[in-house]
């Protein structure tokens, strides 16, 4: 019995270590067993191993992850960039369309009652010479227009036309020293002459007697009088009025009711008054009273 | 001491893997890792300390699942027999040879786990595309796991061969 134990001991021992599991997962295969002590001390060697590994993958993981989310944030970043860029581009766009879109309004409101016929231009280039303040509009002859004609904006004078050829005409505008309009205070209907002081710089108000009702602020328009512009147009308003110990006339400064500083900038859109016979029919018979009453002032203060 | 440095290293490489493998969500077939270092311990006809080592493996591999059932035990027991009965005309297995032949042992304890699964309330849990799948993936990972064990083979090796030029 010995030498046979002693004989087939190997094989003995490993159909035990094979018998032994089976007949262990053939009772146990549905719920698994309990651990006993020996299965915690095995497992509490063990967990540390498996817990530093776990760990270790895992923030591996996390670094890839992140590295991988940077490169996508570095594609939307630049993605949202250029999105920035082209959106600043049309917000610019946006931004010139509602403005022209404001002229246009302006524009409209004043081509719908204008205070004589008009017909629209448009700016195409402005005047090289210093001494000379001239704008290039894009109508011309074959439009109707004749030198000498007036040219308006919504908001009021512009200048007159000097030069007309066939599809184009030069304008000299309001603030050229060789300019001069006759004008009314719109308040008072008294009379005096505005001239031009060149580039950037404001009107003069000349020929407007010393004891004249005229302050700060007070609008002057058109009288109508040159034959070129309609009258009751808003020139500008009066700034500076000094009445001097000496003399017969004030001096004042007028402030331009159109900018006409920089007119490329400003100016984009014009009308040239063809006609001073249809005036508005409106502003005519106020205008006509308001004269008289001035002219019956007038007449008073110089009897 | 050839045996239990084989039982350190699958002490210290089955629960890496049990750490490793869930944290990368990549594998989704059952690798039975401890079917690899019990068949290398059979081959090397072992004796019985390399069969009390290959049930020390295999039971850590059972605690392992975190349910032990005596399914890997059962299975490893099985795959020491099977290699250890093979292992005189297995000779000195090259490190595809050794994938070759764990792929077989796999199988057959695939199978094995199946058979016995026929006569058990719970089977397996897989069925036999499971269990072929499951041992073609393991044949690549027994033959790159062959390298640092035969590594460790050839030293003890080396080591008896002086100690018997010594006597």
């Amino acid at each position: 019995m010995r030498d046979f134990l002693k004989r087939y001991r190997e094989l003995i021992v490993v159909g035990t270590l094979l018998v032994l599991p089976v007949i262990v997962w053939l009772t146990h295969s549905k719920h698994g067993r309990g651990l006993n002590t020996l299965d915690r001390a095995i497992l509490w060697v063990t967990s540390p191993v498996e817990r530093l590994v776990s760990a270790s993958a895992s923030r591996f993981i996390d670094v890839m992850g992140n590295i991988t989310e940077l490169r996508h944030a570095r594609e939307q970043n630049l993605e949202l960039r250029r999105r920035i860029v082209q959106l600043e581009g049309e917000t610019a766009e946006l931004g010139e369309v509602r403005a022209e879109n404001g002229r246009l309004r302006d524009m409209l409101s004043f081509a719908k009652a204008p205070p004589a016929p008009v017909v629209p231009a448009r700016v195409i280039g402005e005047g090289l010479s210093r001494n000379l303040l001239t704008l290039t509009i894009d109508k011309g002859a074959d439009d109707g227009l004749k030198p000498n004609m007036a040219v308006v904006t919504h908001q009021g004078v512009v200048g007159r036309l000097v030069t007309v050829a066939g599809g184009t005409s030069s304008l000299m505008l309001l603030s050229d020293m060789s300019s001069s309009v006759p004008v009314r205070v719109q308040r008072t209907r008294a009379r005096g002459t505005v001239v031009g002081q060149g580039s950037g710089k404001d009107f003069t108000l000349t020929r407007m007697l010393r004891t004249d009702d005229i302050q700060d602020g007070d609008l002057l328009v058109t009288s109508g009088t040159d034959g070129v512009f309609p009258k009751g147009l808003p020139v500008g308003r009066a700034a500076g009025v000094q009445r001097p110990h000496h003399g017969m006339f004030l001096e004042a400064s007028v402030v331009p009711a159109v900018n006409l500083t920089c007119p490329d900038s400003v100016l984009e859109e014009l009308f040239v008054v063809t006609s001073l016979t249809g005036e508005s029919s409106e502003s005519a018979p106020d205008a006509a009273q308001a004269d008289g009453q001035a002219d019956g002032q007038n007449r008073d203060r110089g009897s | 001491m050839k045996n239990f440095c084989i039982t350190a290293a699958a002490f210290v490489v089955l629960p890496a893997l049990a750490g490793l493998l869930p944290s990368l969500r990549l594998v989704t077939i059952q690798l039975d890792i401890h079917l690899v270092f019990i068949a290398f311990l059979a081959l090397g006809n072992p004796g019985i300390g390399g069969a009390v080592c290959a049930f020390a493996i295999g039971y850590l591999a059972d605690l392992l699942t975190g349910l032990p059932t005596g399914l890997s035990l059962s299975t490893g027991m099985f795959t020491f027999v099977l290699a250890r009965l093979l292992s005189p005309v297995a000779g000195e297995p090259s490190a595809p040879a050794f994938g070759v032949m764990t792929f077989v042992f796999a199988a057959a304890a695939g199978f094995f786990s199946l058979a016995l699964g026929t006569v058990s309330p719970l089977t397996a849990g897989r069925g036999a595309g499971s269990v072929i799948l499951s041992a073609l993936a393991l044949a690549p990972v027994a033959a790159l796991l062959f390298v640092p064990l035969s590594a460790i083979e050839r030293r003890f090796r080396k080591k008896d061969r002086m100690e018997l030029r010594l006597r």
